[in-house]
């Protein structure tokens, strides 16, 4: 998040021997739907097609979004969701879900969509060897939005988020919707206090609380704990998470109730102590059969500030309670809540706590645990998308170029790497490694080179020492010699 | 006997029931459970516990009670003050609290009930009552009448299904215009309601099997007609799963429901011809 005013774009850090090598696609800001190769050529940009988010799927297709209802009007609400094929071809649409009449704009069928939608073939929407997404045909499942009110929760209309289920010719046949199962979660009383004075009100429409704001959707797949018989994590159960609630919680697709959560307090036990708190997290899954970590859930915590509870003096209401400056990405067992593997400013060589808001994104973001065990990060607000290996070293790395005009960041809300096959309109390009830049040595154009031009001694002067001399307590302070 | 009734002090409907006992002078026996009477109540509900519901906000006052009969409800007191045990069935205890009084059925085409109803219905008016009235189309003489001294507040008329289906259930066509002239009544209240209710009907002789349940084009169908009497597409409406006993209705049988997953396929269809169907919630009073 600290970042100077010049800094290069574009791909900044490639080696291809110890990469998952292929294409990475993603939403550029206010241009449309962006295919890049490993060096950082733009493909193939499907122009103006929207995605919260854009997904691949073999053969050259992509899913992503015609366009968003108008910001009056909807929060978030995408009007549909479309299939397009390498040329640009509609190949599926939906979009009957709700019927919305908007002062001044034209009545039209909406599917609301937000954040996430899922193919029939796989769980996550990202490459899983043997689990393809159906391109001409299967079920999808899709996060949207409701607008409705329920008094169990406040007095004031609510944006709640629903799931539903969606078949090739476009019925619905299923749907989930969360404030049904506000008791499931088990809010504190100081909790649903502020949730019924204020559901985290926002301006659209007059005003409504996107009280949950879940802002991912998968599905669980075949896994290792419905194999030794745990019934919570049935293969078609669906797994999400929440921004505003902290909370990420597994729901049997049969009955639609709570199958398995953690959150929305992280302080109940020592498990939850240890796995510590989720804050505004994205992109919680669990890590599909085939791939390392298999069975383990993924989430990018994002940290910022989420939650609603006890006021304190980083939320005087009581919203938005919980606060933490920095990111991390963590993979954990959903049975035990033991962290297997994180990748948090300590990984990323950062020193805690003073210099961790490196490693930060505030909203967006993701990670998708790769076929060579790596993991691509999305750090979102700044535009980032990293590789790194299971040992924490950033082996790729790409800074988006593409700045809006309408909202003035480079941020990337999701991006996937799929192998090149998945594109077979195109040749598999080739691979430049780049080595990182030394950052100490280089300059732009104009600038001094660096080194000192004289240098002098003086008399007495003591080596420097670490980190003790800092203001505040850093981590660093641990390893030191007592 | 004398008439008894249980009520409680600053209770809105025990007063319209008083009011109408008091206006036709007909004496009866008060008991307030607030003041004195608690201890004949608290006797009474001993000894009739299964003639008292107890919702989850408590016991709902006035209880009526005359001899052998019971009635609990405001609704229910005056319709059995009105019409005896003529209007069981079409009137019944009401889910609504404050001035809102559902429960109230408006069917059959029997005039002494009609009357009674209407009856009830301009009681509660002059009482400053709001009323939710349920229909299911077939007296529509009888509704326009209702729309035009402003009796109901709300109306939720029940669609039991496409052209084909009144036709067969009732054998002409008659019945089609009076539904056809219900549906277009309806849309005049100041809020109604559209139920597309799934439920069984016989099949026309010869159809395999003899006994069936309405599908998702029949509901869609129903739609379409709402769409085609009325001129809009726009209307408020949802599908109601209906119970219904199996081929031949046989009481034998046990009663068939769905799931709420089953109604999809029913809300897809409805909403080719009426866009803002959604299903009806199992806890959701009628509007």
């Amino acid at each position: 998040m600290t970042y100077p005013s010049v800094y290069p774009t574009g791909t900044t850090i490639y080696d291809p021997k110890r990469c998952f090598n292929g294409y990475t696609v993603f939403q550029a800001r206010e241009r449309g739907a962006l295919v890049i190769d490993m060096n950082g050529a733009e493909v193939q940009l499907w122009e103006g097609f929207h995605g919260l988010p854009n997904k691949l799927l073999p053969g050259g297709h992509i899913l992503g979004s015609s366009g968003e209802r108008h910001t009056a009007f909807g929060m978030q609400d995408y009007v549909d969701v479309v299939q397009a094929d390498w040329d640009g071809n509609i190949v599926w649409k939906f979009d009957r879900y709700e019927y919305i009449e908007d002062p001044g704009e034209s009545p039209r069928w909406m599917a609301r969509q937000h954040h996430d939608f899922q193919r029939e073939g796989n769980p996550v929407g990202y490459f899983v060897p043997g689990m393809d997404p159906k391109v001409t045909e299967g079920n999808t499942l899709i996060l949207s939005h409701k607008n409705l009110r329920n008094p169990e929760i406040t007095d004031k209309m609510l944006l709640d988020d629903v799931i539903i289920e969606v078949t090739w010719e476009g019925d619905v046949v299923w749907e989930w919707v969360c404030s049904d199962h506000f008791e499931s979660f088990a809010f504190s009383e100081e909790a649903k206090n502020i949730l019924c004075r204020n559901p985290n009100m926002r301006p659209a429409g007059g005003g409504m609380g996107d009280w949950m704001h879940i802002n991912s959707m998968s599905v669980l797949g075949p896994n290792r704990w419905y194999d030794a018989g745990d019934e919570r994590f049935h293969p078609d159960n669906i797994i999400w998470d929440a921004r505003e609630t902290n909370i990420i919680a597994i729901i049997d697709k049969t009955s639609g109730k709570i199958a398995w959560k953690i959150g929305p307090d992280y302080g109940i036990d020592n498990k939850l102590k240890a796995l510590g708190w989720m804050i505004g997290q994205h992109h919680a899954h669990m890590i599909p059969r085939g791939l390392p970590g298999e069975g383990n859930i993924l989430v990018f915590d994002n940290g910022g500030w989420a939650g609603y509870g006890a006021p304190n003096p980083g939320a005087p209401t009581g919203i938005k309670n919980v606060l933490r400056d920095y990111s991390r990405v963590v993979e954990f067992d959903p049975v035990s809540l033991e962290i297997v593997w994180q990748y948090t400013p300590k990984e990323a060589g950062l020193v805690h706590p003073m210099d961790s808001n490196r490693f930060y994104s505030p909203f967006i973001s993701s990670a998708q645990r790769l076929p060579n065990g790596n993991t691509l990060i999305t750090e979102g607000s700044g535009g980032r998308i990293f590789e790194v290996t299971a040992g924490h070293e950033i082996v790729w790395e790409y800074i988006s170029p593409f700045w809006g005009k309408l909202m003035r960041m480079n941020m990337v809300y999701r991006a996937y790497r799929v192998p090149y096959s998945w594109i077979p309109q195109l040749e598999a390009p080739r691979e430049v490694p780049i080595e990182p830049l030394d950052v100490t040595t280089f300059r732009v154009p104009g600038a001094a080179p660096p080194g000192p031009r004289r240098v002098v001694n003086v008399e007495g002067v003591l080596p420097y020492r670490s980190s003790s001399a800092l203001c505040v307590q850093a981590d660093l302070d641990d390893d030191e010699p007592k | 006997m004398a008439l008894t009734v249980f009520t409680a002090t600053d209770c809105l409907r025990c007063n319209v029931l008083k009011r109408f006992l008091n206006e036709r002078g007909i004496s009866f026996d008060e008991k307030d459970i607030k003041s004195g009477g608690k201890a004949d109540f608290t006797s009474f509900y001993a000894r009739h516990r299964t003639a008292v519901h107890r919702g989850k906000d408590g016991i709902e006052f006035p209880i009526l009670v005359d001899g052998p009969e019971i009635r609990q409800g405001l609704g229910p007191s005056l319709a059995y003050l009105t019409a005896g045990k003529g209007l069981d069935g079409l009137v019944r205890a009401s889910t609504r609290t404050h001035e809102w009084i559902d429960g109230l059925s408006l069917a059959g085409d029997d005039p002494a009930q009609t009357d009674a109803l209407l009856s009830i219905l301009r009681h509660l008016n002059a009482c400053g009552m709001k009323t939710v009235l349920h229909t299911d189309g077939r007296q529509a003489a009888v509704l326009e009448k209702i729309l035009k001294e402003n009796l109901a507040h709300r109306l939720v008329m029940d669609v039991l299904g496409p052209p084909g289906i009144y036709r067969e259930v009732f054998g002409n066509d008659r019945i089609l215009q009076e539904i056809r002239a219900s549906l277009r009544l309806v849309v005049r209240f100041p809020e109604y309601r559209f139920r597309l209710v799934i439920s069984g009907f016989p099949r026309k002789p010869g159809d395999a099997p003899a006994y069936g349940v309405l599908t998702p084009e029949d509901i869609g169908e129903a739609a379409r007609m709402i769409q085609e009497t009325t001129g809009s597409d726009r209307h408020p409406c949802v599908v109601a799963a209906g119970c219904w006993n199996g081929e031949n209705e046989d009481p034998e049988k046990p009663r068939q429901s769905f799931s709420q997953g089953d109604l999809f396929p029913y809300r897809s269809r409805a909403r080719r011809y009426q866009v803002f169907t959604e299903i009806e919630k199992k806890e959701e009073s009628p509007l």
